[in-house]
């Protein structure tokens, strides 16, 4: 009986598809102004709005008089970032997911297996361990992206083999080699003990110290990375048919998979620089999407980009609210908390047969 | 149109095709035969230009494949893999719509194929859904919505159930007869003689012999082939051989 | 055709969040603060030797650091917490919010409390150190006494910045003729050069407390050998308890007892001599927090260690409601 709603999802009831691209859109922007009101301080929604009013450029004036300047920099200075942060990052996350899962025909990978996370854990580690300061304020950042990029780099050209590169080899490679950083990432932990408690916390992923410079950052890398996502779902499709068969619809197989999966490197990495390992995300929106609207990857990637939005959205209003009496839990907690029963829920409710043959 | 190997070699790993070279026209149905690992898939491979040739050059009216884009490639030759890909929750359609995207498929012309396969009905269905057969017509499917002048096959009739395995020929000779140039891997040997105009025997990726299907198809080069001797028999659909030790079963039983 | 129309409007919704994010962005670009610095009155230096400048003595502060908020209490300043953190327990019933520990931090509350300083924790700079400092703009000043001259170095810097500066100096003399008299009196003791060990924490690995560290200075102090001898905080090999066999085994408040009772504790001087020498730390506050209160770790310690000795600490010179002094 679900493989018969599923019929209907994929078969041409395209205005049922058009409906649900609606709802989600709605939910998107509503969820985007809720969280703006939602804190640790209690801030009016009223308020809120005339705050982000007066944020316009020369008829902001007009707003300009019923907040402080505490409520103005509570929401200026913390939740704009934050919020922005959590769009951006959450959308890179369910592209990244969906790009990667295509290029690997592999429904359980997720952009940090290729060697992103632990890559980035590794500098962000030494960054903090050997008090390095090179980029300032963004030297943790910063190293955490500079070494994720190595370490991706390092799995692809250990994965050459006769001038291409095979995905089993690059998963395989990108777990091993994931595992070896990691192990060095526990030996520094282990070494100091007053690193424990920052890194653990790094590594849960957190999206508190979003700054607007780093939004900004993210956001450029991002944006082109969500777009050349998008540019390239056709390839993505022929992808997850097989390589040889992409190859013989007109896919440029190797230059394909190294420009996508650079980009989504780049990506991804800039995100995990500024709010550590977020997890979950990657690996289940892209399901989500495909649940939702079916496994083309003309849908998936822009349904992961708003899904992982929203999904994000939801999780850092949840970390944030007054819930946990005052106190902010990392995002990366509650992403899972939240995340695994609702997508146990889709998979048993919705999938259909898809995850049994 | 016709499609040219000059003594084609090719590495895979422990694997070596060497030295074929063979021409095939349009209208016409090519056979490749021969026992497992003799290469007919590799050599399939390598005219559809996935696997670049180590030596020797392949051409399509003159002009070496390697020097043409993927896509003018994908645009004159298609191919039926023997593997069924398991995309992630895909549609029928969009299976099909894949093989058009970078060579200006119409979403039209989805149907039609779907039609002319006979599998109007599967349009709607998700791809897991599909029995294996089933799945192998939606394959033939995005063959024909490639639309290619060039058709290979690798192996279309294994594990397939009678009437799809008819579908898969009607198709293959209707290809035929539309002027385009087949190309098909079979480990059957009376079914190229139904099928085939010209054959291509392999043994170990060296060719036993090249030429129309009656001068290539004899006992002799059956037994270079396979080391099995065939006898030959005629039927009411033509020439037909069978492996002479299940005859003297048969006689046995008889 | 629908197909078309399915993807444009995908295009479309993906688009429209790009324009809304990057609107968002130029403005929060615009509305940027910047932070503006001017020759003050008061100068303080942190552990890091940054330096901070203010106007007048400070009157709202947020202090992560459970040490700070003993010396301000100490000094008369306790009225300008405005925020405090998890782990502050002296004095008892603090009424300013909790802001967070020394791990996550809650940004908004310390915006929402306007604080003019907020007092930090750590060897190095924490992440939400350069958050505060940079980006919500609030001077924040790291802490870490690691020896008896920086916890007196802290306690002057409190004082300076709250302006209770006499205070100060009143707590550090205190300190320093306490001290003083309690290397006197061990001095006098014949029984001195024992070894000790220090089981601070047996969360994955024995945890212990080597050089450079202020809990090695009680040792040093009373005379003790402590076994573990690296710098700083770190893990020791259950070889090294086996082989140096400590005569005194020192509990944290929070490692039970049973934990010594197996190897490689069970066979070491401290457990095999009559009467055990092992002590449970009556009070984890007084001994694991950098500040004058270490006066009176000591003062137990030495009467654990050294039994009889006479060790009285002169009465602190500050009249506080909740004295400092261990209650029981």
């Amino acid at each position: 009986m679900h493989g018969k709603y599923l019929t209907s999802l994929v078969s041409g009831r395209r205005s049922q598809l058009s409906t649900r691209s609606a709802v989600i859109a709605v939910i998107f922007f509503v969820v985007l102004i809720v969280s703006l009101s939602i804190g640790t301080v209690q801030i009016p929604p009223m308020i809120v709005a005339e705050i982000i009013l007066s944020q316009i450029p020369f008829l902001g004036a007009h707003f300009a008089s019923g907040f402080s300047q505490v409520q103005y920099e509570i929401v200026v200075l913390l939740r704009e970032p934050q919020i922005l942060g959590a769009v951006v990052i959450g959308a890179s996350l369910g592209v990244g997911g969906a790009v990667i899962q295509s290029i690997f025909k592999n429904p359980i990978t997720e952009p940090y297996v290729i060697g992103i996370s632990s890559g980035a854990a590794l500098g962000a580690v030494l960054a903090i361990a050997g008090s390095v300061y090179i980029f300032g304020a963004y030297t943790v950042g910063g190293m955490a992206f500079i070494f994720s990029l190595l370490v991706v780099f390092l799995v692809y050209f250990a994965s050459i083999r006769r001038g291409k590169v095979p995905m089993v080899y690059l998963l395989l490679m990108g777990i091993a080699i994931s595992l070896f950083v990691s192990a060095i990432v526990a030996f520094l932990l282990f070494s100091n003990i007053r690193l424990q408690g920052a890194v653990f916390f790094w590594l849960l992923g957190s999206l508190q110290e979003m700054t607007w410079p780093k939004v900004e950052i993210i956001t450029g890398i991002n944006i082109l990375m969500i777009m050349v996502s998008l540019l390239y779902s056709r390839e993505l499709d022929a992808f997850q048919m097989g390589e040889e068969y992409a190859s013989s619809v007109g896919v440029s197989v190797e230059r394909t998979k190294i420009l996508l999966i650079a980009t989504i490197t780049l990506g991804v990495s800039s995100c995990v620089a500024v709010a550590g390992l977020i997890g979950f995300v990657g690996l289940v929106i892209p399901h989500v999407s495909r649940i939702i609207f079916g496994g083309s990857n003309r849908s998936v990637v822009p349904a992961s980009a708003v899904l992982g939005s929203v999904f994000l959205l939801i999780s850092e209003d949840i970390a944030h609210s007054r819930l946990f009496g005052g106190e902010v839990i990392p995002i990366g907690i509650i992403t899972s908390l939240i995340g695994v029963p609702f997508f146990m829920f889709l998979m048993v409710r919705l999938a259909g047969g898809f995850y049994e043959s | 149109m016709s499609l040219e190997l000059v003594s084609v070699s090719k590495r895979r790993g422990t694997f070596r095709l060497e030295g074929i070279s063979i021409r095939a026209e349009d209208g016409g149905i090519l056979g490749i035969a021969g026992p497992n690992g003799a290469g007919k898939s590799t050599l399939l491979k390598v005219m559809a230009g996935i696997l670049p040739p180590d030596s020797g050059t392949m051409t399509i009216d003159g002009r070496d494949i390697s020097s043409m884009s993927l896509r003018e490639r994908a645009g004159k030759i298609s191919i039926l893999f023997q593997e069924t890909p398991a995309p992630f929750n895909f549609g029928v359609k969009d299976v099909i719509r894949t093989s058009g995207y970078f060579i200006g498929g119409r979403e039209d012309n989805i149907d039609r194929v779907l039609e002319s396969v006979g599998i109007a009905e599967l349009g709607g269905r998700p791809f897991h859904e599909l029995s294996g057969g089933e799945k192998r017509l939606v394959m033939l499917s995005a063959l024909l919505y490639q639309n290619t002048k060039v058709c290979l096959f690798d192996e279309p009739f294994s594990f397939l159930d009678v009437d799809k395995e008819m579908r898969i020929a009607r198709t293959i000779r209707k290809l035929r007869d539309e002027d385009r140039l087949v190309i098909v891997t079979m480990h059957d040997i009376n079914g190229l003689l139904r099928l085939a105009d010209s054959a291509l025997l392999m043994k170990k990726g060296v060719q036993v012999a090249y030429g129309t299907v009656g001068d290539v198809i004899t006992v002799e080069n059956i037994y270079r082939t396979y080391g099995v001797r065939f006898a030959e028999y005629d039927s009411p659909e033509g020439r037909r051989m069978v492996p002479e030790e299940s005859m003297a079963i048969q006689e046995r039983v008889v | 055709m629908s197909e078309k129309l399915m993807d444009k409007k995908m295009w479309a919704l993906v688009a429209a969040i790009i324009v809304v994010t990057s609107a968002l962005i130029s403005v929060g670009v615009v509305t940027q603060k910047s932070n503006s610095a001017s020759a003050g009155k008061i100068t303080v230096t942190d552990s890091l030797g940054r330096t901070f400048t203010f106007q007048h003595p400070v009157t709202r502060i947020v202090s992560l650091d459970p040490s700070a908020t003993a010396i301000l209490y100490a000094l008369g300043s306790y009225r300008y917490l405005v925020g405090g953190n998890q782990f502050d327990c002296y004095p008892p019933h603090e009424t300013a919010p909790n802001v967070g520990d020394s791990y996550s931090v809650n940004y908004e509350e310390i915006l929402n409390l306007s604080p003019q300083v907020v007092l930090g924790y750590g060897t190095s700079m924490p992440t939400y150190g350069t958050y505060i400092n940079d980006t919500l703009h609030i001077p924040f000043i790291l802490d870490n006494p690691e020896n008896f001259t920086q916890i007196e170095n802290l306690t002057t810097m409190l004082g300076i910045l709250t302006g209770t500066q006499s205070n100060a100096t009143l707590i550090n003399n205190w300190m320093q003729e306490n001290l003083a008299n309690v290397r006197n009196q061990i001095s006098l003791q014949t029984n001195r050069g024992q070894s000790v060990f220090y089981y601070l924490s047996a969360c994955g690995g024995i945890w212990t407390s080597g050089n450079d560290t202020f809990i090695n200075q009680y040792f040093s102090i009373l005379d003790l050998k402590n076994i573990a001898n690296s710098p700083g905080y770190y893990t020791v090999s259950a070889e090294l308890i086996a082989s140096e066999s400590p005569d005194i085994i020192l509990l944290d408040q929070y490692v039970p007892y049973s934990d010594v009772t197996a190897a490689p504790f069970n066979q070491t001087s401290a457990m095999t001599s009559s009467p055990q020498k092992v002590y449970a730390i009556f009070n984890d506050s007084f001994f694991n927090e950098p500040d004058f209160r270490v006066v009176y770790a000591i003062q137990w310690l030495a009467e654990q260690v050294y039994p009889g000795i006479q060790l009285s600490i002169s009465q602190f010179p500050i009249s506080l409601q909740y004295p400092p002094w261990p209650s029981s």
